[in-house]
């Protein structure tokens, strides 16, 4: 049982027969890593569901705690299975979505990269280990977004990525850096022991920041709609299902430790709410089709990250099971939509797409209803519900926005959707269309699958994870939950009404301030100030040092008084 | 630094804290002329300025403690100018033999 | 193994190096006219001289074992060592087995004339090196490096006196005189200053900055590092003796200063070699926090600089074969390197800017574990963010080097190899086993 811990070199064989193995059917190998780490995941489910520890201990002796720990519990299975299947999906829909690139072999390799971190950060048993994944996987990210770089703007938006999770990681180092010696044990952590002098509420910020800098959250939001450039299948992976939901997952980890911050969950919850709003508003401004959905990924983050904050956090594991099976679905029908449009990613020139990709259709429709959360049918309104039951019945005003949100849910997948594959209205431009092969929509049925069956996944996720709410009902068929779903069904409806009315092209005008440009302006001008000091002039040179050392002697001697 | 001068102006000047005191200006004289000079001569002969005024408090040292290993580290010292000068020179023939002016500021392709 | 019973190892490691370089520098031309001969005789030197120190305790095996490996590393490389003329190669040879020796007697010092003569050693060393490039910038930054360093050199001396003037004695840790302390601790700030201008850190780097980015690759490692490790163990030596309170803030006051600089600076780079210089200047900065911690940082700056050499030979012997060219970031993709080369300098960067799957990362928590406890909240903070933004610079080349991965016929010679795999060895067991190296090299705190 111990070698399930060791999960994440479960893709490492695959990866090596990638790239040393012949080029023809680069790729097929690697899939073996996804679905073994699926497995693992399975099996552990079906075992008796006592946590598998390993423990290496003085591995790293620099640090105060130096043990190399991997831990495999209820809440790490479900994440492998989430990693595993979603990726195996992804995988098949690759070997059809990459057959003729010429980076093929590449793309695999990294594909196998960010799962083999991926796992690594789910199965972390403390904090050094974790950090270890969760740089590694804002590393992938970087390179599978920047993976065209015959592309211009896709090393930028790379940069732009990894700008973020350097804010992310710096907060999870600090975190990691300030902890007393004994104690960056998660599973300490996830027993709530106060462990920090300065009070828990200064590392909960840091975890806090860590995980909304991965997340996509708040003001870090800007690197995600960027991070669209790379191709499809990774935005359906990495920018929807998995890598998103790692601050999730570490929120999650450590709700215990962060419930002993009720300021900070306070904080969480507005972020969250806040977050779920304005982006569900930025959605309906995308002209671009994948940036409208990784709005979406946005703000559906947001509403787990708000039900961390509702001191919920089965709920918000719940949700990211759920959206995780939707929203991978809808990229990967994205892709599908884009690869037949040779590429095409603006809205109005997708249009009429129903009649020429009927199957991709239903798929789309079945992914944007459970992103609705259309009541009992689909799995996304039961994971939806339980987080606003948990909202009301905690702190009314940002759960009221989350409420607003299931409306403006509702109206920017309709959007999108009715944009797609809405009536043709005849002045489309006529596609000479690439078809996707069946291996591409076989690859997509099992996640539609988890799209509609997911949510009657609840309860046995509550008895694996022992530490879920007592009282979980399934609330989708309740009173509340009719009425939320009838919201979401509404703004949907909406949406079918107002790109009728628009001829296909509805769209709000964008706004808000974007401070990335300006920031990104600010610090290339510091540093070509910085530079520009290195001018090969050796009298600045010596100007500089003697200045600099006499600086420094006035503060040495300063301090001796 | 700033001890000795005290003493120097409280009790009288005694003749440990002059041969401080003018090593101090020496040093400084070093260092002005490497922020003031522009010409690599003179920039070479600030440096063996510096050189020399510690060698300077050396012997000082020397005196003071009745220990003759600092008055050899004093020949080491004058030794290391040497070295130091034949490569500087060396360097500065090299590098602004080919040039009209001979302003340190001159050569500056390595920059960034 | 010992070669001169009653002489200590660092010594013998000295005196064997001093020798082969002697003999190639003085009578080369008689014995080894080609390029191989050279390489073999000074693979030779370099292995003999690091077995004395090899059962040493932590600091002088560092000191004595890291520039015989860089020395090492230097010679399997010197056949693309780009110079203004070919038969330089054996003074350059000549030139790295005596930095090397330089750098042990600096770092193996216990008295500070020794560390004065081996901290020159290392100046002259790479100021000659540098001059020697091929083209008229290599010889305008060795001047400019010479420079600063004889008036730092001058720094030290003035140091040294101050403390024999202060406690009558070379030795260092001996103790002043009561009347002269503040003349004392004058002299160990200026001590401090004059060794961290060979750690290369701001406002003292100018000089290095501009001979790493001329410096031929193939001895860029070399010079970059050489100098550092003799530095480093150096001022650990000297941080052992003196006064934190004196001390430690000059330290920690540089070493953030050089992460921010060396951080900005870097982000402006268009050309790898320059990204690299200012690389070199960031990490000086992370290792002065290290030794500005006092005792506690003392495994963490061990363990930080031979994770940093390691993973700075790999990316410059990775780019050995590109000389003294320039290498813009965007020509990667047009002129790749040959795949071996190119997988060589990913995961050296990536160990440089301290991302997984690499040691950097185990290196810089290390680094940062102390920071926050003895230098404060700020330091910690600003070293943690100049540390992760870093990525921002090191990943700029990566998705081009890449993307360009094609099997190219142009073979790589077996020497190249062997150095590439040397380093790529080292980087795997820091990654997988940190704790192996630690207790090769006694680090753990005991």
């Amino acid at each position: 049982m111990n070698l399930l811990a060791w999960a994440f070199l479960f893709p490492l064989p695959g990866l090596l027969l990638t790239a040393f193995g012949r080029s023809r059917h680069a790729g097929v190998a690697s899939l073996l890593g996804p679905i073994a780490i699926a497995i693992a995941g399975l099996i552990f489910m079906l075992s008796d569901h006592t946590p598998i520890l390993v423990q290496i201990d003085g591995w790293l002796p620099v640090l105060p705690d130096s043990a190399f720990l991997l831990r495999l519990d209820g809440l790490a299975a479900v994440m492998l299975v989430v990693v595993g299947g979603v990726s195996a999906c992804v995988y098949v829909y690759s070997l059809s979505y990459m057959a003729g690139d010429r980076g093929r072999r590449r793309f695999f390799c990294l594909l196998d990269f960010f799962v083999t971190v991926m796992t690594l950060l789910v199965l972390a048993g403390n904090l050094v280990v974790l950090l270890a994944g969760w740089a590694g996987v804002g590393l992938a990210s970087f390179l599978l977004i920047s993976f065209w770089r015959e592309k211009s703007h896709t090393l930028g938006a790379g940069l732009q990525a990894i700008a973020a999770n350097a804010i992310g990681d710096a907060a999870l180092l600090l975190a990691i850096v300030m902890l007393p010696k004994g104690s960056s044990d998660l599973t300490l952590l996830q027993n709530g022991v106060p462990l920090v002098s300065g009070g828990a509420s200064t590392l909960a910020t840091l975890i806090v920041i860590a995980a909304s800098a991965k997340s996509a959250q708040g003001i870090l939001y800007f690197w995600l709609p960027s991070a669209m450039a790379g191709p499809t299948p990774v935005s359906a992976l990495i920018h929807a299902a998995t890598m998103v939901a790692a601050g999730v997952y570490l929120l999650v980890r450590t709700s215990p430790m962060l419930a002993l911050a009720p300021e900070v969950l306070h904080a969480l919850a507005w972020l969250g709410a806040i977050t779920a709003l304005l982006s569900g508003l930025a959605s309906l401004s995308q002209q671009n089709y994948k940036r409208g959905l990784a709005y979406s990924t946005c703000s559906q983050l947001g509403y787990m990250f708000a039900a961390i904050g509702f001191g919920a956090p089965f709920a918000a594991l719940f949700h990211l099971v759920t959206h995780a099976a939707f929203k991978a679905l809808l990229f990967l029908c994205a892709g599908a939509v884009i690869h037949a449009a040779h590429g095409e990613e603006e809205l109005p020139k997708l249009a009429g797409m129903r009649k020429q990709l009927p199957q991709i259709c239903v798929l789309a429709l079945i992914g944007s209803l459970a992103l609705c959360g259309l009541p009992v049918l689909t799995a996304g309104a039961f994971s939806k519900d339980l987080i606003i039951e948990a909202g009301l019945s905690s702190s009314t005003l940002p759960a009221s926005l989350l409420v607003l949100s299931v409306f403006l849910t509702g109206l920017y997948t309709g959007r999108l959707y009715f944009g797609v594959f809405g009536a043709t209205t005849g002045d489309e431009p006529q596609h000479d269309l690439h078809a996707p092969d069946q291996l591409m929509v076989r690859s997509m049925w099992p996640l539609a699958a988890g799209a509609i069956l997911l949510g009657w996944a609840g309860m046995p996720l509550a008895r694996l994870l022992q530490n879920a709410p007592k009282d979980l009902a399934i609330h989708a068929v309740s009173m509340n939950g009719l009425l939320i779903g009838a919201l979401g069904m509404t703004g949907f409806g909406a949406a079918f009404i107002w790109q009728r009315a628009t001829k296909g092209r509805a769209r709000l005008a964008s706004f808000g301030i974007d401070w990335v440009p300006g920031a990104a302006a600010a610090s290339r001008h510091l540093a070509l100030a910085f530079a520009a000091l290195h001018n090969g002039r050796l009298g600045l040179y010596l100007f500089t040092a003697v200045l600099g050392v006499a600086l420094i002697l006035l503060m040495a001697f300063g301090r001796m008084g | 630094m700033i001890e000795p001068f005290k003493v120097a102006t409280a009790a009288g000047t005694s003749a440990e804290t002059l041969v401080l005191l003018t090593s101090a200006i020496l040093f400084s004289i070093g260092t002005l002329g490497l922020l003031l000079r522009r010409n690599p001569m003179a920039i070479l002969m600030s440096v063996e300025l510096l050189l020399n005024s510690a060698n300077l408090v050396l012997v000082l040292a020397a005196h003071k403690h009745g220990y003759v290993d600092a008055q050899s580290a004093a020949l080491i010292v004058l030794v290391l100018g040497a070295a130091e000068a034949v490569i500087g020179l060396a360097l500065a023939l090299a590098l602004f033999r080919n040039r009209a002016s001979t302003d340190i500021d001159e050569p500056n392709e390595v920059q960034g | 193994m010992s070669y001169f019973t009653g002489l200590p190892a660092h010594l013998q490691s000295i005196v064997l190096l001093t020798a082969a370089a002697l003999l190639l520098l003085a009578f080369g031309g008689q014995f080894a006219r080609s390029v191989r001969k050279t390489q073999v005789l000074g693979i030779l030197a370099c292995i003999l001289a690091a077995l004395p120190a090899w059962h040493s305790d932590g600091l002088t095996a560092v000191a004595t074992l890291a520039p015989c490996a860089l020395a090492l590393i230097a010679m399997l490389l010197l056949h693309e060592a780009d110079l203004e003329f070919f038969e330089h190669r054996l003074d350059a040879a000549g030139l790295v087995l005596l930095g090397a020796a330089g750098a042990v007697a600096l770092g193996n010092a216990t008295e500070l004339l020794s560390l004065v003569l081996g901290l020159e050693t290392v100046s002259l060393v790479v100021a000659v090196l540098c001059g020697l490039a091929r083209g008229s910038r290599g010889l305008e930054a060795a001047f400019k490096f010479f420079v600063l360093a004889a008036a730092s050199l001058g720094v030290l001396l003035y140091g040294t006196a101050l403390h024999v003037y202060a406690t009558g004695s070379f030795s260092i840790g001996a103790q002043p005189l009561a009347s002269l302390t503040p003349v004392y601790q004058a002299a160990i700030v200026l001590l401090l200053l004059g060794v961290a201008f060979e750690l290369a850190v701001v406002p003292l780097h100018f000089g290095a900055l501009s001979a790493y980015m001329t410096m031929p690759t193939a001895l860029a490692t070399f010079a970059t590092t050489v100098g550092k490790v003799g530095a480093l163990v150096a001022l650990l030596r000297l941080g052992s003796q003196l006064d934190q309170a004196v001390a430690g803030p000059v330290l920690l006051a540089l070493g953030t200063g050089s992460i921010l600089w060396s951080l900005l600076g870097g982000l402006a780079q268009t050309d790898l070699r320059g990204l690299l210089a200012y690389s070199a200047i960031g990490h000086a900065g992370f290792l002065a926090i290290a030794v500005g911690c006092g005792p506690a940082g003392k495994s963490a700056a061990l363990f930080y600089l031979v994770t940093y050499a390691a993973s700075s030979a790999l990316t410059y012997a990775g780019l050995g074969c590109r000389g003294t060219k320039p290498i813009p970031l965007d020509s990667l993709r047009t002129n790749p390197l040959s795949p071996g080369r190119a997988i060589a300098v990913v995961a050296g960067l990536l160990s440089l800017g301290g991302l997984p799957p690499s040691p950097g990362l185990w290196a810089k928590i290390g680094v940062l574990v102390p920071a926050w406890q003895h230098g404060g909240p700020l330091v910690a903070c600003i070293a943690t963010l100049g540390g992760v933004l870093g990525a921002l610079y090191y990943l700029r080349p990566v998705p081009d080097l890449l993307s360009s991965l094609r099997r190219t016929e142009a073979t790589s010679p077996m020497l190249s190899i062997g150095a590439l795999l040397i380093c790529a060895v080292l980087l795997v067991l820091f990654t997988i086993l940190p704790w192996m190296s630690s207790s090769l090299l006694d680090l753990a705190p005991r």
